[in-house]
């Protein structure tokens, strides 16, 4: 379960842009330092980084430049999320989440009407993951679950969220950072997220309104 | 802010806090944090935790045991930072020493600067000598070797400009018979414009390179333009 890499100079090819510019994003912290992974070549020292998200990173920063500064975009991107806190009816009104997973926050909660981002992005994502059919209700209650009584933990650090599933029962975890996994041989690599791409997507939708 | 001001005449211990003003004349310690205005040291300041102050000017010798975050700081001697710096404009005339990550939007003057991790800033202009354990990232990069040599690990911008310095000519007459009169050493130098003097890298990347006397370059890969001083060795030089 390696990621594929992409090394600096195919990068800048690939997408057509300058090393001040990269230099610059990550300055200004659009591009996270985990993502620069020195490694040495027989050219000596080179950057790597992992190919799938940073094309999709660059992608979404070019895209949003033209409309906002570089500090806003940083926003966007940062782990931590500032404390949004949404009322019931907009995230209905947004779509952002199906109504059988509001559900589920309707019968913990009963009446209160706010929704603190921590709590939308637990729900988010296991929206996102009963949506692409891999995972039963009951799972998706039990990772919702485990995604919120151990993510305050991480405080706002870069993590993935793990599922695993071996002889019909499923495991969930978090992992702080990124790293290889080695898995047993049956168990079946459900899903493995990204948390920090689910925060902007998030973000982002919350912010379109 | 807080009214209070703090002002230590001679010799003194302060336990730290918030204040408007902060005045040390001779030599204080403080231990706890300190957040203020304005941070003035004349003589010697030892400060056991984070230093946070709109402008910092120290005049002598200070350590700081904790982070430091500062609008505008000049430093007219010497400081050892043990943690984080978060500045906004660093002046220098003189040694600042940061066993850790410095951040700023502009650094110049003349001196030493050694950074244990690595050194970001939207600009950079020092004449002198540079320490930077890792990254050396900044917009704008115009370092004038003079001194002694420096080492950088990686340098990283949009223009990068490295020159010996032609000025302090009095000071290099007293150290002519010095045998190795300043360079930088480098493994990997990347920007868009890059111009290079007495510098030893193993890696050049850019988009327009020039390489001048005195350089020792193992690979130079480029887009543009490449412009080799007679008196420069490169090992390898490509085009993409």
């Amino acid at each position: 379960m390696e990621q594929e890499l992409i090394s600096k100079k195919e990068l800048l090819e690939l997408t057509g842009i300058s090393y001040g510019q990269l230099y610059r994003w990550k300055r200004k912290k659009l591009i996270p330092e985990e993502w620069f992974i020195r490694k040495s070549t027989f050219t000596g020292q080179e950057t790597f980084f992992p190919k799938e998200k940073i094309l999709a990173r660059i992608e979404k920063i070019k895209e949003l430049k033209d409309e906002l500064s570089l500090d806003e975009l940083a926003g966007v991107f940062a782990p931590d999320p500032a404390a949004v806190v949404l009322t019931k009816e907009e995230v209905i009104k947004r779509h952002i989440v199906s109504d059988l997973v509001m559900q589920w926050l309707d019968d913990e909660w009963g009446g209160r009407q706010d929704v603190s981002f921590a709590e939308l992005l637990s729900l988010y994502i296991v929206d996102r993951l009963l949506r692409s059919g891999e995972i039963s209700i009951e799972e998706g209650k039990n990772i919702w679950m485990m995604f919120k009584s151990h993510y305050p933990k991480l405080q706002g650090k870069s993590c993935e969220l793990v599922v695993l599933r071996k002889m019909g029962v499923t495991v969930s975890f978090l992992v702080e950072g990124t790293a290889a996994l080695h898995v047993e041989e049956g168990a079946k690599l459900i899903a493995r997220l990204h948390v920090p791409t689910y925060i902007e997507e998030l973000k982002l939708a919350i912010s379109e309104g | 802010m807080a009214e209070r001001n703090l002002t230590i005449n001679g010799s003194a211990l302060s336990g730290g806090g918030v204040f408007h003003h902060v005045t040390i004349r001779g030599d204080a310690t403080i231990r706890g944090d300190i957040e203020c205005d304005r941070l003035k040291v004349f003589g010697a300041a030892d400060m056991k935790g984070a230093v946070a102050a709109r402008t910092f000017r120290l005049f002598g010798q200070a350590n700081v045991d904790g982070p430091v975050q500062a609008e505008k700081m000049g430093v007219f001697g010497e400081v050892d930072i043990r943690g984080h710096a978060c500045l906004g404009h660093l002046q220098l005339r003189g040694m600042v020493q940061v066993e850790g990550d410095i951040e700023a939007d502009a650094i110049r003057g003349y001196g030493e600067l050694s950074v244990s991790g690595s050194c970001e800033a939207e600009s950079v202009a020092m004449t002198g000598v540079m320490h930077i354990g890792q990254t050396l990232n900044a917009e704008q990069v115009e370092l004038s070797l003079c001194f002694a040599d420096s080492s950088v690990k990686e340098i990283g911008g949009r223009t990068i400009s490295i020159t010996r310095s032609k000025k302090w000519s009095a000071i290099h007459w007293l150290s002519r018979f010095s045998s190795s009169p300043a360079v930088l050493a480098a493994d990997v130098i990347e920007g868009d414009e890059i111009y290079v003097e007495y510098t030893r890298a193993a890696v050049v990347r850019g988009d327009r390179v020039t390489i001048g006397p005195g350089c020792e370059i193992g690979i130079v890969e480029y887009r543009t333009a490449f412009v080799q001083d007679e008196q420069a060795a490169v090992k390898e030089k490509r085009q993409r």
